[in-house]
């Protein structure tokens, strides 16, 4: 059975935003780019690199803020924490709590902007994240998840 | 018990021939390019001179003694320090040595200490009764590594002198060596001096290689294309043949056998190294066949473990081994694993991907590449060998669980076998295209605990229902344990 909680909603505007930066990002490599080829002269193919920048800045504006907001799921289930995460490739993630080493909210400005935290998870060997929940629902989620581990620990 | 020492006073010149070592090649340099010769060289010695005297102080000043269980360290020029570390939280002691410390009853001691964030290594350069005082003093509960080698308690598997000739023929690593170093001097070439060019691009050796780029764009006679053949050629059977001496040298008289809660491996000519691998730190074994070991009937096995070993806890714990000698060399050396040759295979309908992603995907990148570039058009006549290594690629796939024990196999080139103690797995993550989704088929990424990084095993396009089955073993076998 899938898990069933989402992302909070802001994260929609987040990841548009996110991608529009992206875009612009992109914009400057392709005119520094295009300026020293047009200089020195290199193969007109050079511009075709182009391309691909412009095709996933779209991407990453346009379709992935939607898709992956529409896929994220999590869910803390017995002695497991389930995720499903993923724009088009999508991942199925299952964490034993009884592997999970330590767990932490941060908070970058642009979440700060939209009033949303991150949550991490970290086991011996992985790192997993939960990008954008509110800032109140991840502290709480950070203390299940505690509680749980200590209990199973005990 | 007290044992009060320093390392030996040698170990101060020692350092100083890593530093002469390290910066050699920097020296060099500056020699060819710069005409101030004697000043450069005054410098370098001064330098050279300086940090030998500061590590004579710091040889003074650093003081280790055995007292109360505790291993403890006094060190420190100006700032002056005492480091305690417990018996018990020392995870290991590695030994090595080479033929001048041999003449001189040295050993280098490495030992092993679990800290607060990362491992520690303490390394101490002592007579070889020392060494081994420390070792017993620490774990006494087991004999010196040395003498239970004489004793040969366990079966002790040691490295024959045809299998280590077979394994240096039949590895072609040391030819990427030599591939690298002519890229390398083709890229700086502007930067060295004429006369050394003149010399190198004259010699029979390189006579031919000057054609390559010529030759490739339809200017070359008969006369130097069988040059540059022989050329190729020679320089191929060079890097071959440095293979076959460094991989003598490295490997010769490996041996290893188990004691009690450690296995034991002492390997080198004339460096001889000395390593212990607690059996709790270890994580998985993994063997590996490349194409031309796996036709001779030979692999490789290795541990990843937490605590102890070179390369990110990587540890080679048998480099050349019969492949019908596995079940054997895992009964005596680390019976907690089983030998399995039984796998959940991909099924048929998987093939599709294993094709796409091993030869459209790479026949497109050479395309691509072949625009800019003439000579990536040769990397076509690949494409037999891309078709055969896909469906060898689906064929040997596979995953498998067995009470405590998951095998994991896979190939890239060379085929990997993994066998995973379960404490050791962390998390697992199926990943699906929309079209594997279709399918129901997935790639399977399981996380490891390891010493420093994340490490992630793939196995790709098995099907959904072996996953679900996966999970299932892997809760079931925790909820037994408690």
């Amino acid at each position: 059975m899938n898990p069933k909680n989402r992302l909070a909603e802001k994260s929609l505007d987040l990841y548009k935003l996110k991608g529009i930066y992206n875009m612009l990002f992109y914009i400057i490599i392709i005119l520094v780019g295009s300026y020293f080829v047009y200089k020195f002269g290199g193969s007109s193919y050079y511009y075709l690199l182009g391309i691909p920048l412009i095709v996933h800045g779209i991407y990453k504006m346009v379709i992935f803020p939607i898709k992956f907001t529409e896929t994220f799921r999590y869910e803390v289930v017995e002695n497991k924490i389930n995720l499903i995460s993923g724009a088009i490739i999508i991942s199925k993630i299952n964490i034993p709590l009884f592997r999970v080493q330590h767990i932490q909210t941060s908070q970058g400005p642009l979440l700060k902007k939209f009033g949303l935290a991150q949550l991490t998870i970290h086991t011996a060997g992985s790192v997993y994240h939960i990008p954008s929940l509110k800032e109140n629902i991840a502290e709480e989620l950070r203390e299940e998840i505690v509680s749980l581990t200590k209990e199973i620990d005990e | 018990m007290k044992l009060l020492n320093r390392s030996h006073f040698i170990s101060i010149f020692l350092n100083t021939l890593v530093v002469v070592k390290s910066t050699f090649m920097i020296l060099v340099l500056l020699l060819l390019f710069q005409e101030e010769d004697s000043l450069i060289l005054c410098i370098y010695f001064s330098l050279l001179f300086t940090f030998t005297v500061l590590h004579f102080f710091a040889w003074r000043k650093r003081i280790f003694r055995l007292e109360d269980d505790v291993f403890k360290m006094n060190k420190g020029i100006f700032l002056k320090e005492e480091i305690n570390y417990p018996f018990s939280k020392i995870q290991g002691i590695n030994f090595s040595s080479n033929v001048f410390l041999d003449f001189l009853k040295l050993e280098y001691v490495s030992i092993e200490v679990y800290g607060s964030q990362e491992a520690e290594r303490v390394v101490l350069l002592v007579k070889k009764e020392i060494a081994k005082e420390i070792y017993e003093n620490v774990f006494p509960s087991s004999e010196f590594k040395k003498s239970n080698i004489k004793k040969n308690t366990t079966k002790l598997f040691k490295i024959q002198i045809k299998d280590l000739l077979l394994m240096g023929v039949t590895s072609f690593g040391s030819l990427f060596t030599v591939y690298f170093a002519f890229t390398t001097y083709q890229q700086y070439e502007a930067f060295i001096p004429d006369s050394i060019q003149n010399n190198i691009s004259n010699s029979f050796l390189f006579s031919g290689v000057k054609y390559f780029e010529e030759g490739l764009n339809g200017g070359m006679d008969l006369h130097n294309i069988l040059l540059f053949g022989s050329s190729i050629l020679l320089l191929f059977a060079l890097g071959w043949l440095i293979g076959i001496v460094s991989n003598a040298l490295k490997y010769a008289k490996f041996t290893v056998e188990r004691e009690k809660e450690q296995i034991q491996i002492s390997y080198g000519l004339f460096t001889t190294k000395t390593l212990g691998i607690p059996i709790k730190n270890i994580q998985y074994l993994t063997v590996q066949e490349t194409l031309l070991h796996q036709l001779f009937g030979f692999c490789k096995l290795e541990v990843q473990s937490v605590g102890v070993g070179t390369q990110q806890g990587t540890s080679i714990i048998y480099p050349f081994l019969k492949k019908k000698d596995i079940k054997l060399f895992i009964e005596e050396i680390i019976p907690e694993i089983k030998e399995n040759n039984t796998f959940v295979k991909p099924p048929k309908r998987a093939l599709f991907f294993y094709l796409v992603r091993g030869i459209v995907l790479p026949l497109i990148i050479i395309y691509i590449f072949s625009m800019f570039y003439k000579w990536v058009n040769l990397l076509f006549i690949l494409t037999p060998f891309l078709i055969v290594l896909s469906y060898w690629r689906h064929k040997d796939s596979g995953v498998y669980m067995n009470e405590k024990l998951l095998y994991l196999r896979k190939r890239t080139v060379r085929r990997e076998t993994s066998i995973f103690f379960i404490r050791s797995l962390q998390s697992f993550n199926l990943i699906q295209s929309p079209i594997q989704e279709k399918l129901k088929l997935g790639n399977y990424e399981i996380a490891t605990a390891t010493e420093n990084e994340t490490l992630y095993f793939k196995v790709k396009d098995l099907e959904i229902s072996t996953y679900e089955e996966l999970l299932a073993w892997y809760y079931d076998s925790f909820n037994l344990e408690q």
